[in-house]
């Protein structure tokens, strides 16, 4: 096998990549330009939209208010800048139905069938959490005679600049 | 266990070393029973596994009794794995394994074999036959009748040199029997515990999902459709694929086992041929084959298509090739080969072969070997070249769907696609600590699938790097390799190609630096405590599956894969009633369509990006309306779902009108009410089949 060999074996190859003008099939199926493409891999999205420069807004106290109650986490979203995981957050309620007189808030990851009991407490409070609060964390205000939800909310991530 | 050395024993180092060496062994083991490892596995596996020492045992005092005897211990072991392999894996397959090893080792030019070692021939013939059935897969012409008797005639012609190969290969096995009996036993023994994966059914979620679908494309149309929008990998490097596909072909149904037996073997060889080139003695050489073995990496590597396993079986003998080379240039043929199956297999498999190419770069560039570079290149190009080359030609990225992001390719998402399940773990210097006792953090796996011989064997190999050049080369081409790997993802299962090669020169340095009973006591106790962390290596292993196949015979092929992949069991039910159906597997955790051989759209982004979306669209109209447009466009026969499909695709398939038609476990399979309608209708698998659209054009005109 000589150096002649090579050659022509790579302008072979060359060629048969410059003549391929590859396309999506015409296999007719409707929806698919409806659905973007994150769905393949939402967190390189994320961050491949950062890094073509979109802004990344800072993170912000997340509003999971209801008509039955205002529940407030702070921050509501966590920044993945440095590999950033996990984070620390502060919970605030205030229930307006006067028949709750205790509540439970509950948290559930993303996915998860099961709900622990975080924190429990009257009808207004703030509760901190630990460093473990991650991107899809949901928090539950429930009423804690009886179960009802009252809010929820779910901190999302957000992309690095 | 007798440690008779066949030559003269290289000096040892020190007696401290020694020492060093054995602790290094006796508390990995300890910490391996104390952290747990073995508390998840089947005492059915344990029990079994002390039998079959006792019988190895008990057969070597025997064999050692009756002096002139024809056979020893150790081949009444291979007489054991054969007849288990012929009963579980089938006679067909066993067949396509004698026709695919003969057949590679006909096609390699007796000019290109003068003197070279059998396992390199046959790498060579494998290599040739993967390339040679790869460049013409998108073509019609791959029918059972045609392999089978290309096989045959090239077996039959060159039958006298085939001959010759396996007597070579015989004579050398005899002799290892009369020097080293204690030794080869334990190493055939380990690598038969070993090779019990080849008794399985295809069981792998990969297997199943993607690297079955050419040998079943094959057998149904005679050619592959390259149709990477139904499944993303399918243009991915497929060595083993076509090889694989070549067995099935020749067998007539799936044989994996065969191919996966050969890359066993050629792994055993390779590690042999690596102690070899590092100046063991036999004893050694042969507690490195059983090192090797004994890995529950290697065993795994028996029951998938995942081809890591073979990527460390290849690098092993490029490491012995280089290694027996010295200072010189090797041969460029056998490194053109090596370096072509190398990327034939994997794309990533290059990190490993970093160092190694450094090395011999410099080398002929400073000797100015234009030629050799040339015909390296070449060589590697011509049998590796077949799926980059259509993955160009079809998609317009050689690596698709990998590097989308350089390559843009309309075809998948404008991203460098990784996996960051396993980006997290992140690298230190307890990495390896973690890989051995906290496995699960590095892959699929429970604690201690990664083994514990290379902790083990750790401060042997350090002592060995320091004081032997040789050593220190190859431990550091590995460890730098295996580094490159780590560092990009840490899963535990990729690491296990520079893992392999590290083990066996570690064992070679263990065995320089306790000799003795001692010394073949602790390095049988590792081997043995590596072997017995087999079923961590998947939740498949964890429920014994090895006692049902010795309770049930072959009957227990079909139940095990009936009881773990219903799916698969079903789709299979669907295609004999049906052979021309075309499926929509409805359920997103279970992609496991394969062995339709691309007639079964899955819902995984990552396989079927389109069908994926459109289910996505069609979920989110409650009248299911969407999914029955989605249903006509398809035009499926048959929906698989996973149980009770949700409202929307319910209320498609009623007007559609699709019933249940077969069930098992959860999973349901749905179709027309009346068999004479459960056609494909839908132009979707024409319009993706890229062969037909980019070649067989050509080939008309």
């Amino acid at each position: 096998m000589g150096l002649r060999c090579t050659v022509a074996l790579l302008v072979a190859c060359g060629a048969m990549a410059a003549c391929s003008r590859p396309a999506p099939p015409q296999d007719g199926l409707p929806g698919v330009d409806a659905v973007p493409d994150s769905i393949v891999a939402p967190a390189q999205f994320r961050e491949l939209q950062a890094a073509k420069g979109a802004a990344a807004p800072e993170p912000a106290a997340g509003d999971g208010s209801t008509d039955a109650a205002s529940f407030v986490v702070d921050p509501g979203q966590l920044s993945r800048c440095e590999g950033n995981r996990r984070m620390t957050a502060t919970l605030r309620w205030t229930v307006k139905d006067a028949s709750v007189k205790a509540v439970a808030i509950q948290v559930q990851d993303r996915g998860a069938a099961e709900r622990k009991l975080f924190a429990e407490g009257g009808p207004s409070g703030e509760a901190r959490t630990g460093p473990w609060v991650g991107d899809g964390t949901r928090f539950i205000l429930t009423d804690a005679d009886g179960g009802r939800e009252l809010a929820a909310y779910e901190v999302t991530g957000l992309p690095c600049r | 266990m007798s440690a008779r050395a066949d030559g003269a024993l290289p000096p040892r180092v020190s007696a401290g070393a020694g020492l060093i060496a054995a602790a290094g062994v006796v508390a990995v083991v300890a910490l391996a029973w104390h952290n747990g490892l073995y508390a998840g596995i089947a005492p059915s596996f344990l029990l079994r596994n002390a039998l079959i020492a006792v019988f190895a045992a008990a057969a070597w005092w025997v064999a050692g009794r009756y002096a002139g005897k024809p056979f020893g211990a150790a081949t009444l072991c291979v007489v054991a794995s054969v007849a288990g392999f012929a009963l579980y894996a089938g006679p067909a397959t066993l067949l396509a394994l004698l026709l695919l090893a003969g057949t590679a080792l006909a096609v390699v030019p007796a000019r290109w074999t003068d003197g070279a070692p059998v396992a390199l021939i046959l790498l060579a013939g494998l290599a040739i036959l993967a390339a040679a059935v790869g460049w013409l897969l998108p073509f019609p012409v791959h029918v059972r009748w045609l392999y089978l008797t290309l096989a045959s005639a090239l077996c039959l012609w060159r039958r006298a040199w085939i001959g010759r190969c396996l007597r070579r290969a015989c004579n050398r096995w005899r002799a290892l029997e009369r020097r080293s009996p204690g030794w080869l036993l334990l190493a055939t023994a380990v690598a038969g515990i070993a090779a019990m994966g080849l008794w399985l059914p295809s069981l792998n979620y990969d297997d199943n999902a993607a690297h079955l679908i050419l040998p079943a494309q094959l057998r149904a149309d005679g050619y592959y459709h390259l149709d990477v929008s139904t499944q993303a990998w399918a243009v991915a490097p497929w060595t083993n694929n076509v090889l694989n596909a070549i067995a099935a072909l020749l067998a007539g149904g799936d044989a994996r086992a065969a191919l996966d037996a050969l890359w066993l073997l050629l792994g055993l060889n390779g590690a042999w041929r690596l102690a070899k080139a590092l100046g063991a003695h036999a004893p050694a050489a042969l507690a490195a084959v059983a090192m090797y073995a004994g890995l529950p990496m290697t065993a795994y590597f028996t029951t998938t298509l995942q081809v890591d396993g073979a990527s460390a079986a290849v690098l092993l003998h490029f490491a012995a090739l280089l290694v027996s080379c010295g200072q010189r240039l090797p041969p460029a043929l056998p490194v053109g080969v090596v370096l072509g199956l190398l990327a034939g297999l994997k794309a990533s498999n290059a990190v490993f072969v970093l160092p190694a190419l450094a090395w011999l770069g410099w080398l002929a560039l400073r000797e100015r070997r234009w030629r050799w570079i040339a015909a390296v290149v070449g060589v590697a190009v011509v049998l590796s070249g077949a799926s980059y080359a259509y993955a160009t030609l079809v998609t317009g990225n050689p690596l698709f769907p990998l590097f989308n992001g350089w390559f843009q390719s309309p075809l998948f998402p404008a991203i460098d696609l990784e996996d960051r399940r396993w980006m997290k773990a992140g690298v230190s210097w307890r990495s390896l600590w973690e890989l051995t006792f906290d496995t699960a953090r590095f892959g699929e796996h429970d604690p201690g699938a990664f083994g514990i011989a290379l902790l083990a064997l750790l401060p042997a190999l350090l002592v060995e790097a320091v004081h032997r050049p040789r050593t220190r080369l190859v431990a550091l081409w590995f460890a730098l390799a295996g580094l490159l790997m780590f560092v990009q993802i840490q899963y535990a299962r990729y690491l296990f190609p520079a893992v392999a090669p590290l083990v066996v020169v570690a064992t070679v340095a263990f065995a320089r630096q306790l000799r003795g009973g001692a010394g073949a006591a602790l390095l049988s106790l590792l081997v043995a405590a590596n072997l017995l962390l087999l079923p961590t290596t998947s939740w498949q292993f964890k429920g014994d599956p090895w006692q049902r196949l010795l309770r049930q015979g072959r009957a227990g092929v079909a139940a095990i894969e009936r009881d773990t992949l219903p799916q698969k069991v079903l789709l299979r039910r669907v295609l004999e009633r049906t052979p021309d159906a075309c499926l929509l597997m409805g359920d997103p955790a279970a992609p496991l369509g394969a062995i339709a051989g691309g007639r079964a759209l899955v819902l995984k982004p990552r396989y079927d990006l389109r069908m994926t979306k459109a289910s996505v669209w069609a979920n989110a109209d409650a009248s299911g309306e969407r999914w029955r447009r989605v249903l006509s466009a398809s035009g499926v026969s048959h929906v698989m779902t996973g149980g009770e499909p949700n409202a929307p695709l319910l209320a498609a398939l009623a007007a559609q009108g699709f019933q249940p038609i077969d069930r098992l476990d959860a999973a349901q399979v749905w179709a027309s009410a009346d068999p004479g309608k459960r056609r494909c209708t839908g132009r979707v698998l024409a319009a993706r089949d890229e062969a037909r659209l980019h070649l067989h054009g050509w080939a008309r005109r």
